[in-house]
């Protein structure tokens, strides 16, 4: 077959379709959406280890710890909903470097001044299984919501918008969790934050492309 | 592209056939090959009609066009290489297998030919042929094992090979 008969074939039987909310929408919609759900999973988790809803945003270095991650997540969700657009630049994909970094950046150095005021006690991660089942059981569905929403972005940038999206709802968790379950010591959460966000960005790079549209093969 | 998402059928076809060129050109400066270029123009106009809810008309359509076509050329490009590193031609190699005793079968059915054909000689070139080539002895020592003159042992040696030669098919190669 010929491009010319294709044209003729994609045109015939044309129906009118749904114009998609521009990414900025999109965006916000998930984002209205990740905050209930890792709130709500946040209040539960809160319940189940002290029988009460604590909601403690004293500490500094946990208030730190859940802004650089929010930030992170929102920007993640943005820039993956701006480029599951083929005509968006790739630049968008810098947007959550930043914050992600600055991210890191800080729980390093706190971890650094952990390990000068503690000695070798700060190396070692203590467990933190109730923010990593958190992370991992209200994360896992909401990448799906993303990726099932950003579907049109398999034809074109499938890899980058599945780690975004992952990125994105392991930050938000983060947040949620650091904010009723303070840890002092920055190893456990670098550690257990970490892997928990690792393990979603894995999952969704791999089972994530089968809730994305496929790119046409023709042959 | 707005009207097309409207449902306009005609508007939809002049906008996909006012952009082939754009996307021919797209392709063929990713992709030597005319047909694989080709190829990658059609996934270009499904994926196009694919995501055509997608397209934001207050944005160009040029750039959306542009990004698409050359996803699908590398798509393309990509697929090649891959099928290119998993195939060989079959007319470069003979050998059905890479260990040595499986490809040996040409020379022993060479062998076998040979055999054959010496031992269909008349006996004289045989005896001939055998002493003084295969044997390799001396003249004098082929002739006195023969009882031939070293002369005829010449001669019957040389009418050998040209018989062989002949049946073999190897005057043919000359």
């Amino acid at each position: 077959m010929n491009s010319e008969s294709l044209i003729v074939e994609l045109v015939s039987g044309l129906g009118p379709v749904r114009r998609l909310p521009s990414p900025g929408v999109q965006a916000a919609r998930w984002l209205a959406l990740a905050l209930v759900c890792a709130s709500l999973a946040a209040f539960t988790q809160s319940m189940v280890m002290s029988g009460r809803f604590n909601f403690r945003i004293g500490l500094p270095m946990n208030n730190w710890q859940a802004g650089l991650s929010l930030l992170t997540g929102v920007a993640a969700v943005v820039a993956a909903a701006f480029l599951a657009h083929p005509d968006r630049p790739r630049r968008w994909l810098a947007l959550p470097l930043v914050p992600l970094a600055a991210w890191l950046g800080f729980l390093g150095w706190h971890w650094a001044g952990d390990v000068a005021r503690l000695g070798s006690v700060a190396l070692r991660p203590g467990m933190d299984w109730a923010c990593v089942t958190t992370i991992l059981s209200v994360g896992v569905p909401l990448a799906a919501v993303q990726y099932r929403a950003l579907r049109h972005a398999g034809a074109v940038r499938p890899t980058p918008v599945l780690l975004l999206g992952a990125l994105a709802a392991a930050a938000l968790c983060s947040t949620a969790t650091s904010l009723v379950h303070p840890v002092r010591v920055a190893s456990t959460i670098l550690t257990w934050h970490g892997a928990a966000a690792l393990m979603l960005m894995l999952l969704g790079l791999v089972l994530g492309r089968l809730l994305l549209q496929p790119a046409p093969r023709l042959a | 592209m707005a009207s097309a998402q409207a449902g306009d059928a005609r508007a939809y076809d002049r906008l996909l056939r006012a952009a082939l060129p754009l996307l021919r050109a797209i392709a063929r400066r990713r992709i030597s090959d005319f047909a694989e270029a080709e190829d990658a123009v059609q996934d270009a106009l499904v994926t196009i009609h694919q995501l055509r809810h997608v397209y934001d008309p207050t944005r160009p359509i040029r750039p959306w066009f542009i990004a698409i076509t050359e996803r699908r050329a590398v798509d393309r490009l990509r697929r090649r290489g891959r099928r290119a590193g998993r195939e060989n031609s079959l007319e470069d190699y003979r050998e059905t297998l890479a260990a040595h005793e499986t490809n040996t079968g040409e020379d022993r059915v060479a062998a076998l030919q040979l055999r054959a054909a010496v031992a269909d000689l008349p006996p004289a070139q045989r005896t001939a042929l055998v002493l003084a080539k295969l044997d390799d002895l001396p003249l004098a020592e082929a002739s006195r094992r023969s009882g031939m003159s070293v002369g005829a042992l010449k001669v019957a040696t040389h009418r050998a090979v040209k018989t062989l030669r002949r049946r073999l098919g190897a005057e043919d190669l000359d």
